[in-house]
């Protein structure tokens, strides 16, 4: 070890001497508790790989009891301390937690369990960030969910059922009722891929895999589901391209999954990877005739029958 | 301070039953949380605790900002630039959310955009930018925080638009068109609305003399505006009274959702067609755009002049595939 090694590490050592140890050991419970609530057990492995030296459960109690003293608040549920505080505060408004009380409400009625799961955590953790401000008004005030201008009609029953089909990234067999309100079901063969809520509704996104295209189902509209022994594809190719004109084609705003693929002075050429056909069509119709569908070909067929068979009720 | 009355409640013995090094790394953390502070400043701190409340040498302060410091903390050295100040610039010791909480989170925002509530969808996003101090990393941050449709509202117009909507007085907005350019317009704002996650703001325009609306994002400032306390003179302009009839069936129909000046007149639950809807057309190209949008789905039953104003318009986009 050459001389310099030798002062670098006296050094170290000195500086390392200048630590209050007790410090870090009671700094490195609360950030592991700011993680996940953990047993007496899991707190001294915790602070023995952090320090290379074994405490007894006394020590620990004793850190415990610095972190309650300091004005944290900490619970013992299923034999494990439980963090109930964060040491900084956000101050929530009534706003927010009428917006907090709608989005409880809302996914309660959604019934999708891995969502309600989730937000419940979410905001066990941000009551734990509660301010004496926030804490002052949810004790003076009696907080409403927010009320949305429209009444939401939740119409959803098997949520959850297609909430499992999605994790199981099996091929689906389903029936359908036919949008026409009749009472003829289709038949399609698809790969789920994720649920959404549009307007109060759950819709299940898929891969229809008999026509290579993405498409939106509303659960509720769903009459038969049959899991097949089969994997997901996972290559899904559905391209659909358009050009925008006049002033639209200056002020169109990209969607997700969208590319610009060519730009003139009056014009672009937009190339659309992910939205359902059905949806897609309803979608560029609004831009009259400042939209003309250009690929495939039997996208700009829907488009035409899509057309025709507005005219034809008024024929 | 309150802990020392918690250590009482508790019957904690300050001396035996609690790390007095680990109290000074957590207060001294929480002080800087609140500012940062010089060697002298923590000192009085110290002493003016009632749990530490022990004249401390500088070093002690150095030993528990290195305990901060290993720990986690990013403390910046006291220089003259930070006024000889330690400050904290991060720490690991908050609660944080995890990925699959921010995905929870921006479904829901996405799902209740469709809603077509704007001022719900305002309430969540401040609700999200105060939460967004809990995310795990800067990425998922940005997300809960510009992530949403109505990101490049200037919040200050918005706020001008309402005051004056509710005055009935118009305002002088420049509003970057995509036909023209900038342009000056007259304008009354009236109500707003969320539709196709754009927000829009609907009433007079002078210059062009309807009743019309304008993107919010597209108006780029206002020159001319009334204050609460101004003169109220009530801007006089007539609302359009074109009465629209319409029925939805199928996917439209399930998905229905009220409109702005619109009421369901019939719902016949059993009937191919579950609504009949009345609605005040406020301008008929954005009647259109979404009777268009119902597709086959919908019925328009009057007025004659839309009807055939709809027609024309499948017409003349039909043209542009009859080649095929």
């Amino acid at each position: 070890m050459t001389e310099q090694e030798t002062a670098e590490k006296t050094q170290i050592a000195s500086r390392e001497k200048k630590i209050a140890e007790a410090g870090i050991r009671v700094l490195e419970l609360l950030k592991a508790l700011c993680v996940s609530p953990l047993s007496l057990n899991e707190i001294m492995g915790v602070i023995e790989e952090k320090t290379d030296k074994f405490y007894r459960k006394e020590v620990v109690t004793k850190y415990i009891n610095t972190l309650k003293l300091f004005g944290l608040k900490i619970s013992k549920e299923d034999n494990r301390y439980c963090l109930l505080d964060n040491l900084e505060k956000i101050d929530f408004d009534k706003n927010d937690l009428s917006v907090m009380k709608f989005l409880e409400k809302y996914t309660s009625r959604i019934k999708h369990e891995a969502l309600s799961k989730n937000l419940h955590e979410i905001f066990h953790k941000t009551e734990m960030c509660f301010s004496p401000y926030t804490k002052n008004i949810l004790s003076e005030k009696e907080i409403r969910a927010y009320r949305t201008r429209n009444i939401l009609r939740f119409r959803d029953e098997n949520v959850i059922k297609f909430e499992n089909y999605c994790k199981d990234t099996l091929k689906l067999e389903i029936l359908c009722k036919k949008d026409t309100g009749h009472n003829t079901e289709t038949k399609y063969i698809i790969d789920p891929l994720n649920i959404i809520y549009k307007k109060g509704c759950a819709v299940l996104v898929a891969y229809d895999c008999q026509d290579n295209t993405f498409k939106e189902f509303v659960i509720s509209s769903i009459t038969g589901a049959k899991q097949l022994h089969q994997k997901n594809s996972r290559n899904y190719v559905n391209s659909v391209t358009f050009k925008l004109k006049n002033r639209l084609s200056k002020s169109y705003v990209l969607k997700e999954n969208e590319k610009v693929m060519d730009a003139g002075e009056n014009y672009i050429v937009i190339s659309n990877q992910k939205e359902d056909r059905n949806l897609l069509i309803r979608r560029l119709s609004r831009y009259y005739s400042n939209c003309e569908i250009l690929y495939p070909k039997e996208f700009r067929e829907m488009m035409k029958d899509y057309l025709e068979s507005i005219e034809k009720i008024y024929e | 301070m309150q802990n020392m009355n918690q250590a009482q409640q508790k019957n904690l013995n300050t001396d035996n039953n609690i790390s007095k090094t680990g109290y000074r790394a957590l207060f001294l953390l929480k002080k800087l949380l609140e500012s940062p502070k010089t060697r002298q400043e923590i000192l009085e701190c110290f002493e003016q605790d009632v749990v530490i409340n022990s004249d401390l040498s500088k070093d002690t302060v150095t030993n528990t900002i290195n305990a901060l410091k290993k720990a986690g903390c990013d403390i910046s050295r006291p220089s003259s630039r930070t006024k000889n100040k330690y400050v904290l610039k991060s720490h690991p010791f908050s609660v944080r959310l995890s990925q699959t909480n921010v995905d929870t989170l921006l479904a829901l925002r996405e799902s209740i955009a469709t809603l077509g509530d704007w001022k719900l969808l305002i309430n969540l996003n401040n609700f999200y930018s105060k939460i967004s101090k809990l995310a795990p990393d800067i990425e998922s941050q940005k997300k809960l925080l510009f992530d949403h449709p109505l990101k490049n509202i200037n919040y200050d117009i918005l706020n001008k638009i309402l005051i004056n909507a509710r005055l009935k007085k118009h305002i002088i907005v420049c509003y970057d068109s995509p036909e023209n350019g900038q342009e000056e317009l007259y304008f009354t704002p009236d109500f707003i609305t969320l539709e196709n996650k754009k927000l829009y703001v609907w009433g007079f325009n002078k210059k062009y003399n309807i009743f019309s609306y304008l993107r919010v994002d597209r108006i780029k400032r206002i020159n001319f505006m009334n204050f609460l306390g101004s003169n109220p003179e009530v801007e006089d302009f007539e609302k359009p009274a074109l009465v629209a009839k319409y029925k939805l069936k199928g996917y439209s129909a399930l998905m229905y959702q009220l409109e702005e000046d619109e009421r369901i007149i019939e719902e016949t639950p059993d009937c191919e067609y579950k609504y009949t809807i009345e609605a005040i057309v406020n301008n008929d190209f954005n009647f259109l755009q979404r009777i268009l949008s119902y597709g086959s789905d919908c019925l328009l039953l009057s007025p004659d002049k839309l009807k055939l104003q709809l027609l024309e318009n499948v017409k003349k986009m039909k043209e542009q595939y009859t080649d095929d």
